[in-house]
């Protein structure tokens, strides 16, 4: 009997963890295909009475992966992980109000809800200043411009810019240095051979690189892409954050991927479904 | 039949489908608590694992819960409010850590063991139906705070199975806990009826989650801590020491009876301070059928307690010496008594003297047994008798005839050691060896002249044992002798001589003996090292999980 016992405890419990590919990840989906009213979907609206909206899942991008709801009276939220960006680099949270603090509003893309945002931290591309020595070299200078917009190191693309001002190189490249900008120097030598001359903050210059060579010296001082930014949207008697930690591949794109990733489903099309349903009391 | 002047008649020979004198304890309320856990897995499952079956029991739910929201008044929500306070997590973590603080004190290592495993399958368990079925809470307006789905209701589940546990593991037996429990279901039932009333669980919540708490708890201390085995009692005594009185007591009698054939007239413990690895009894048993005359008898009880006691100890020894010798743990009670019945025949087949064995009576198969010997009336502990040097010389004696016979008690203590009529008996042969390696026969000869020493003087016994053995034989003795080796008892005293007499024993052995290189008893093994990594983990993960659960991340 008591090996029975035994044997029942362990597969309840592998049962659970067996179960566990779904185990309380019920996506809070915008627009459900059966338009049923889904448990996680009550659950979330649970734990805010009175909230004008939810947030939810309209489609996720691929890599992406919905975590799972956590709701408990006065706040609910739900996170997304990905395969580039990390656990969590998305969480989601639903609450009576928010301080926005030091966020600014911006136009919503949620019609009437207010939208403002906190930027923490962003750097989504790598800037390249090119110094042509003489006015000769103008065209190979903007040439190498050129190039260079049109490639990106580490998954960040390069702003590449133009320094044509008139003061002297020395201090054209101290400027960028001092920005931690690195410098291509476009010489005589670089418009015969068609190559460029480096200089990267706190380094010697390197001559004669092709633009594959001064892209793989650049990697090593790029770093991955880095958008990390709270979201509020404000409504009646409720607020949705978005809590953004993104950094890597991915992250250059979060901003318009999370946005049409995430929307919010209104709670009268839920008290819709609910007294379709039959539920009386919800409201 | 008679053997040793004990009269032996009327056996009996159980028949086929007869019950054992003292059947497991699992009936009853067990067996009831277990089907309705059954039961209620089963329903569950219909319930909310089919398609569909969720809504309409959740509109079952909603009846009573619309009702009863349409009955809320002010004072009714302020009383059930305050009830509801006692399933809060701050008040369960108080009310468990208070219970595991008791268990600690009162040292009821295998309750504290059970309740913690009450309390993770309840709490794993619960957490894992929650998101399995994945249930909002009640579509009524929540009158408190709430964490997560609602079913099963995991707050009321970790209060009842707290409830359960410290009746289970606090309370004696009987009255005091039919009253707990008594006080404990209807304290549920409010509980119960609160949260329907305050909206936070749905009534078929609740009830899963009480039931299943109430049936792991009973199932986990009637299976792995029952009653009967593990007694809860706040009487002094060993822990190792069964409750003989009613069933058990009842049990015994009639197992004796049956199976020996003696008519037991009186049944109580003798020597408990010295036996921590056994019961030890008196039994009173009837010389003739037609006779009032009764003899005292001795008898050792053994349950599964004495049986993990024993894992435990060799385990132990393992990892801090190494293996000394054969630490084989014994695979179930009935081998551990079988080998003391053989020990005890081929110690007196060897000229050993000891107690005269009458066999094993079997209490419950595989569980309880009571080994039978002659008492031996009128003897005293060794160490309260001043020696004569005929007595060195029989306790001389029965080490030479032990390595003589190739045999070693493994536990020569003065506790172990009798005198009976002037003569050295030797009893508890549980632990001894046939074929043993001659370090073990070694020691079992410095622990024997430690003892004689104590009641006389080093000398004399060094001398005495040279009429048995060599003086290397004693050199050899010694030079195996550890602390380890020797015995706690005879450690305790020999600690004593040397305080107050300013005498260490041993030594004085050693200076008498010629001079002779220590040898070495640990000994390293890929065994030794795996168990010692293993306890060195278990000991971590129980300080990462107490930490934890102080500071409130776990399950208690």
């Amino acid at each position: 009997m008591r090996r029975l016992v035994f044997a029942g405890c362990i597969l309840a419990l592998l049962s659970a963890g067996c179960a566990g590919q779904q185990l309380g990840r019920r996506i809070v989906e915008c627009d459900g295909s059966s338009q049923a009213l889904g448990t996680s979907i009550i659950l979330t609206a649970q734990a805010v009475p009175g909230t004008e909206y939810i947030p939810c899942v309209d489609a996720l991008r691929p890599g992406w992966q919905f975590e799972h709801v956590e709701a408990r009276s006065g706040q609910a939220y739900f996170t997304l992980n990905s395969d580039r960006m990390g656990l969590d680099f998305l969480r989601v949270t639903l609450l009576p109000s928010c301080d926005i603090g030091a966020a600014t509003e911006v136009t919503s893309d949620e019609g009437d809800v207010t939208l403002s945002i906190e930027v923490l931290e962003e750097n989504d591309d790598y800037a390249v200043v090119v110094i042509p020595v003489a006015n000769r070299h103008h065209n190979y200078a903007v040439s190498v411009v050129a190039h260079f917009m049109s490639e990106s190191v580490n998954g960040r693309d390069i702003a590449a810019t133009l320094d044509e001002s008139e003061r002297p190189i020395s201090e054209k490249v101290s400027s960028a240095h001092a920005a931690g900008t690195p410098v291509i120097i476009i010489d005589d030598v670089e418009v015969e051979t068609e190559t460029v001359s480096l200089r990267r903050v706190g380094d010697d210059e390197d001559s004669g690189l092709d633009f594959d060579a001064a892209l793989a010296e650049m990697e090593d001082d790029v770093d991955d892409p880095v958008y990390e930014a709270r979201w509020f949207y404000t409504f009646e008697d409720g607020c949705v954050r978005y809590d953004i930690d993104a950094k890597g591949e991915g992250a250059q794109t979060v901003k318009s991927d999370v946005a049409r990733a995430i929307g919010l489903y209104p709670m009268e099309e839920i008290y819709k479904l609910a007294r379709q349903a039959g539920y009386r009391g919800f409201e | 039949m008679k053997i040793g002047g004990v009269r032996f008649a009327g056996r009996r020979r159980r028949p086929s489908g007869e019950k054992e004198p003292l059947p497991r304890e699992f009936r009853g309320t067990g067996t009831f608590w277990a089907v309705v856990a059954l039961s209620g897995l089963v329903i569950w499952i219909l319930l909310f694992a089919l398609a569909g079956s969720p809504d309409w029991w959740t509109r079952q739910d909603l009846k009573l819960l619309l009702r009863l929201q349409d009955l809320r008044t002010d004072a009714a929500t302020a009383l059930f409010k305050g009830f509801n306070f006692l399933t809060t997590e701050p008040a369960i973590r108080v009310v468990r850590w208070g219970t595991i603080l008791a268990l600690v004190f009162y040292k009821r290592w295998r309750h504290l063991v059970a309740g913690m495993a009450v309390f993770l399958i309840v709490d794993l368990v619960s957490t894992g139906m929650a998101a399995a079925v994945a249930r909002p809470r009640p579509l009524v307006e929540i009158l408190v705070p709430w964490e997560g789905y609602s079913h099963p209701s995991a707050p009321l589940a970790s209060l009842a199975a707290t409830l359960g546990v410290i009746g289970y593991s606090l309370i004696p037996k009987g009255k005091w806990r039919n009253w707990w429990f008594f006080g404990s279901g209807v304290l549920l039932l409010i509980e119960v009826f609160a949260r329907i009333y305050l909206g936070v669980d749905h009534p078929s919540d609740a009830t899963v989650g009480v039931m299943f708490s109430i049936a792991v708890a009973v199932v986990v201390f009637k299976l792995f801590v029952p009653d009967s085995v593990f007694p809860v009692a706040y009487s002094h005594g060993k822990s190792a020491h069964l409750d003989v009185s009613g069933k058990r007591g009842e049990a015994i009698k009639q197992a004796v009876q049956d199976q020996l054939g003696l008519e037991v007239t009186y049944l109580g413990y003798v020597g408990l301070a010295g036996s921590a690895g056994s019961t030890p009894l008196q039994m009173n048993v009837r010389r003739d059928t037609d006779s009032p005359e009764a003899t005292m008898i001795f008898a050792k009880l053994y349950a599964q307690s004495h049986l993990r006691a024993d894992r435990w100890y060799k385990w132990g020894r393992t990892v801090v010496y190494g293996t000394l010798e054969d630490e084989v743990r014994f695979t179930s009670v009935r081998r551990l008594v079988e080998y003391e019945d053989y020990m005890m025949r081929v110690m007196r087949d060897a000229g050993i003297p000891c107690a005269l064995p009458y066999g094993f009576v079997e209490i419950t198969p595989e569980r309880e047994y009571l080994i039978v010997t002659e008492f031996l009336d009128g003897a005293v502990e060794i160490s309260e008798v001043e020696l004569t040097d005929d007595q060195i010389d029989e306790g001389l004696e029965v080490i030479r005839n032990l390595w003589d016979a190739g045999l070693a008690h493994r536990d020569v203590k003065p506790a172990n050691i009798m005198v009976r009529d002037g003569h050295v008996v030797l009893i508890d042969v549980a632990f001894g060896q046939v074929r043993p390696t001659p370090w073990r026969q070694a020691v079992d000869l410095a622990n024997m002249m430690l003892v004689l020493a104590l009641s006389s003087d080093p000398e004399r016994v060094y001398n005495r044992a040279l009429r048995f053995f060599s003086p290397d034989d004693v050199a050899e003795a010694f030079a195996a002798t550890r602390s380890v080796s020797v015995p706690s008892q005879s450690r305790s005293m020999l600690r004593t001589v040397k305080k107050d007499k300013r005498i260490d024993f041993v030594q004085s052995f050693r200076d008498l003996a010629p001079p002779r290189e220590r040898i070495s008893i640990q000994r390293w093994s890929h065994r030794r090292i795996a168990m010692a990594v293993v306890t060195i983990l278990a000991i971590l993960i129980l300080i990462s999980f107490i930490i934890d659960n102080i500071r409130g991340q776990g399950f208690i």
